[in-house]
């Protein structure tokens, strides 16, 4: 049999694919990590961390939501209630997308102070689960 | 008629509970009048969830807006069959229909347990009704579907209109059998853990069980990407989604079951393994159901923050606590009787295949709770989006698909390197000339170009596979070549049926490859009479029209494409425009054909007549719903029961005909 041997080889093997694994791992959140901000803490960053590549929440400002020219891009205005940063965006609209819906972009602070957005994710309305006002 | 319906949950919640004392006083000492009577509690328990499901059908098919339920779900608008869908379109339905789900399971399990294998018949009710009265409880307790307003409006709010669709009408009930059915496989393994005599039967019979639950999970899965690619209107099928990924987790661990349980079943070997994997579908099915509906990582789906999520974390660590300490207490009773004889056997290879799955589902796992984690952690929320989940799960699925070539070929215990040759000597030179040929064509895209070629090695192997068993056949019977096929696949169906779902796979993973690697897509704002071209195709604009249907202001822009020369004819890409409230939806232009999908979305529009379309061509994304096709036709031939003791060679050909039993 080989007793002896075995061990050495799975154990070995275990090491390289957990090694990998990590590798991979290590590589992927490098390459997709996104730090979610407010509106607020954004605004407060300067210097470098302020270009850094984040997920903004908020809502939409009512009225503020305009296509340019060309139509290719949506501006609008993500809000945490007290400020605002003026969002421009290309790529698909979510159909759930309008004002005062709350929405999250992922993007880059530009340094005129807009947010150039590649992913605009809405959430879903409540109206699957009505806010109860008697609970 | 609400108060019927509270009426039935409270008394199904009362004998839940009752079934799950009588099973636990009546597994030992044995008092088998007990457990009859939690087997009647569970019929009880069943009907009962029956009559309130029944109330709730009625009340939304009757516009009863009496009832909160009915009233956030249903308007007068609504088409009649959306009425009955809209069951499971939110929260407090979707747990009626998982409760019932659960009932219809418990039933079917308790008679063929209680033929099969009384001995389990307690722990299997008493898992089953456990389970049920943790869902009866937040029926009852939490998200009632029987709440009533004291004023009732004249008309509903109606259903998301993004949900009014078919495929989104199927896609919650199929996934529900597939999430609910890992209850059961779980049920049988706890109950022969309990009893102590865990026998391979115990196993095996939780793997019917478990197939049947993966081919729903499968099914759910490829309706919702249907869905999302049909509905939703942004040219994908696939986001790596919370809620997608809560739905990919259990069935990645239940494959690695499926896999596991055969080395199991041949050589008696990955007893603890295989238990644990049981147990981890059903923790990851309940998890699921808890990301589904607690909104603890914002989602396109996470509808709700509600009170839910803690109920079910709690449920979740009890039942994975208790069903872990289970299996570490009887681990030396599940430990193998055999030792891996070689690396180079069919044993590790399938090993590693399930190592494979289950780093894939631990890879998926952390990615979609990293922003919980990172928080925990750091205090910041970071989130990992697509680019992680496909650096992560891309070489992974690579390594599996390799391992699907290998795995079914290599030789049990103990591989040769001649052995090695003979098998693979064919299926590898096909993977190379494929890849060859693909590098000739012009494609250099590394990653496709290896998919691509490794599925030509799979399906070559499989096709070696066939044609291998139906040459002995015609040697041995000199049947005719279809007659020796149909034999050879109904003598041993669950060997061909996995080999027609690998084909199915296959299907899938090139139409994945194709159609996230060689996708291309371009924006354009069209005034009427002009033109776009992308890749192939040429899309010429109209002009825009607009038309109300269904409560919607419809804005439609008339496309024609065309193919060269070839005219295509006309194509139509909308957007429906809510008139009550501010939702729209998109209709998508679509043309599909095998070797491409050209799909036009109408982006925005404006007075003067100008649209902004986004033009994609997705590669190959037809393979992947026929891939759900051949996928299907392997999963039913690998259910179909088969005649034991497995026929001998000489009367399979009798057998496979006389043996369409139940």
């Amino acid at each position: 049999m080989t007793f002896r041997r075995r061990p050495v080889i799975f154990i070995a093997g275990a090491a390289v694919f957990v090694l990998a694994l990590a590798y991979l791992v290590y590589g992927g959140i490098q390459q997709g990590a996104t730090y979610w901000v407010t509106v607020g803490e954004l605004r407060g960053r300067t210097g470098v961390a302020a270009q850094a590549r984040v997920r903004l929440g908020g809502t939409v400002v009512p009225g503020s939501i305009a296509w340019d020219a060309s139509h290719e891009r949506l501006r609008f205005a993500v809000t945490d209630g007290t400020d605002a940063i003026p969002v421009r965006y290309s790529g698909v609209v979510p159909d759930i997308f309008s004002a005062g819906r709350q929405v999250v972009v992922e993007g880059a602070l530009l340094p005129d102070g807009s947010f150039t957005a590649t992913t605009l994710l809405a959430k879903c309305p409540t109206k699957y689960a009505p806010a109860d006002p008697q609970r | 008629m609400a108060d019927l319906g509270r009426f039935g949950l409270t008394s199904a919640l009362v004998l839940a509970v009752y079934a799950v004392a009588a099973a636990w006083l009546g597994a030992r000492p044995r008092r088998p009048e007990l457990v009859a009577s939690a087997v009647r509690a569970v019929s009880m328990i069943a009907a009962l969830e029956v009559l309130a499901a029944v109330v709730l059908a009625g009340a939304l098919l009757g516009r009863d807006y009496s009832f909160a339920y009915v009233t956030s779900h249903v308007s007068n608008a609504q088409a009649m069959v959306y009425d009955l869908t809209s069951f499971w379109g939110g929260m407090e339905g979707s747990l009626l229909l998982w409760a019932l789900i659960l009932s219809g399971y418990s039933l079917a399990v308790v008679r063929s347990i209680g033929r099969d294998r009384p001995r389990l018949l307690p722990g299997v009710v008493g898992v089953c009704a456990t389970v049920s009265a943790f869902f009866l409880f937040m029926l009852v307790a939490v998200a009632s579907p029987f709440a009533t307003v004291p004023f009732p409006p004249a008309d509903g709010r109606g259903m998301n209109p993004l949900l009014l669709n078919p495929w989104m009408a199927i896609h919650p009930p199929t996934l529900y059998l597939g999430f609910v059915g890992l209850t059961v496989p779980f049920a049988i393994v706890v109950a022969s853990l309990a009893d102590g005599a865990i026998e391979e039967a115990g196993v095996l019979l939780a793997r019917r069980w478990m197939l049947w639950a993966w081919y729903c999970l499968t099914m759910g899965l490829m309706f919702g990407a249907k869905w999302s690619y049909v509905v939703l209107g942004w040219g994908g099928y696939w986001a790596w989604d919370p809620v997608e990924n809560a739905a990919l987790m259990p069935w990645l661990v239940a494959t690695a079951f499926l896999h596991s349980v055969m080395i199991q079943e041949r050589r008696a070997m990955l007893g603890q393994w295989t238990a644990l994997l049981v147990v981890l579908a059903f923790g990851l099915s309940i998890f699921g159901t808890f990301l589904t509906r607690s909104g603890v990582l914002s989602s396109i789906h996470s509808f709700t923050q509600s009170p839910l999520g803690a109920y079910f974390l709690g449920f979740l660590a009890l039942v994975m606590v208790g069903a872990f300490a289970l299996v570490a207490w009887r681990w030396e009773a599940l430990r193998s009787l055999n030792q891996l004889d070689a690396v180079l056997s069919r044993e590790s290879a399938f090993l590693l295949n399930n190592v494979v799955f289950l780093t894939t589902a631990f890879a998926v796992f952390l990615g979609t709770v990293f922003p919980v984690i990172s928080e925990a952690l750091t205090g910041r929320r970071v989130n990992v989006g697509p680019p992680f989940f496909d650096h992560v799960v891309s070489p992974l699925a690579l390594l599996l698909l390799l391992l699907m070539g290998v795995a079914p070929l290599i030789a049990w215990r103990r591989a040769t390197m001649a052995d090695l040759r003979s098998a693979f000597l064919a299926p590898g030179a096909s993977g190379v000339l494929l890849g060859l040929a693909l590098l000739a064509a012009g494609i250099r895209a590394p990653g496709a170009v290896l998919a691509f070629a490794l599925c030509g090695f799979v399906a070559a192997t499989i096709a070696l596979e066939f044609i291998r068993g139906i040459r002995i056949r015609r040697t041995h019977q000199g049947a005719g070549a279809v007659a020796a096929l149909w034999a050879l696949v109904m003598s041993n169906r669950r060997r061909y049926g996995g080999y027609v779902v690998h084909l199915g796979i296959l299907l899938v993973f090139a139409g994945i490859t194709g159609s996230s690697v060689f996708s291309t897509q371009r924006v354009a704002t069209l005034r009427p009479g002009d033109s776009v071209q992308v890749a192939r195709y040429r899309i010429t604009y109209d002009g825009i029209s607009e038309a109300t249907r269904n409560g919607a202001l419809v804005v439609t822009a008339r496309l024609h494409a065309f193919e060269g020369r070839r005219d295509l004819g006309p194509l139509d890409a909308s957007r429906n425009l809510f008139l009550a409230g501010s939702d729209s939806t998109t209709d998508v232009a679509l043309r599909s054909t095998p070797a491409n999908d050209l799909y036009v979305i109408l982006a925005a529009w404006t007075r003067e007549g100008e649209a902004t379309l986004r033009v994609l061509v997705n590669p190959l994304v037809m393979w992947i719903w026929a891939g759900g096709l051949v996928l299907t036709a392997g999963a039913v031939i690998a259910m179909l029961p088969e005649r034991r003791p497995a026929p001998a060679l000489a009367g399979a050909l009798a057998g496979a005909l006389t043996s369409e039993g139940p």
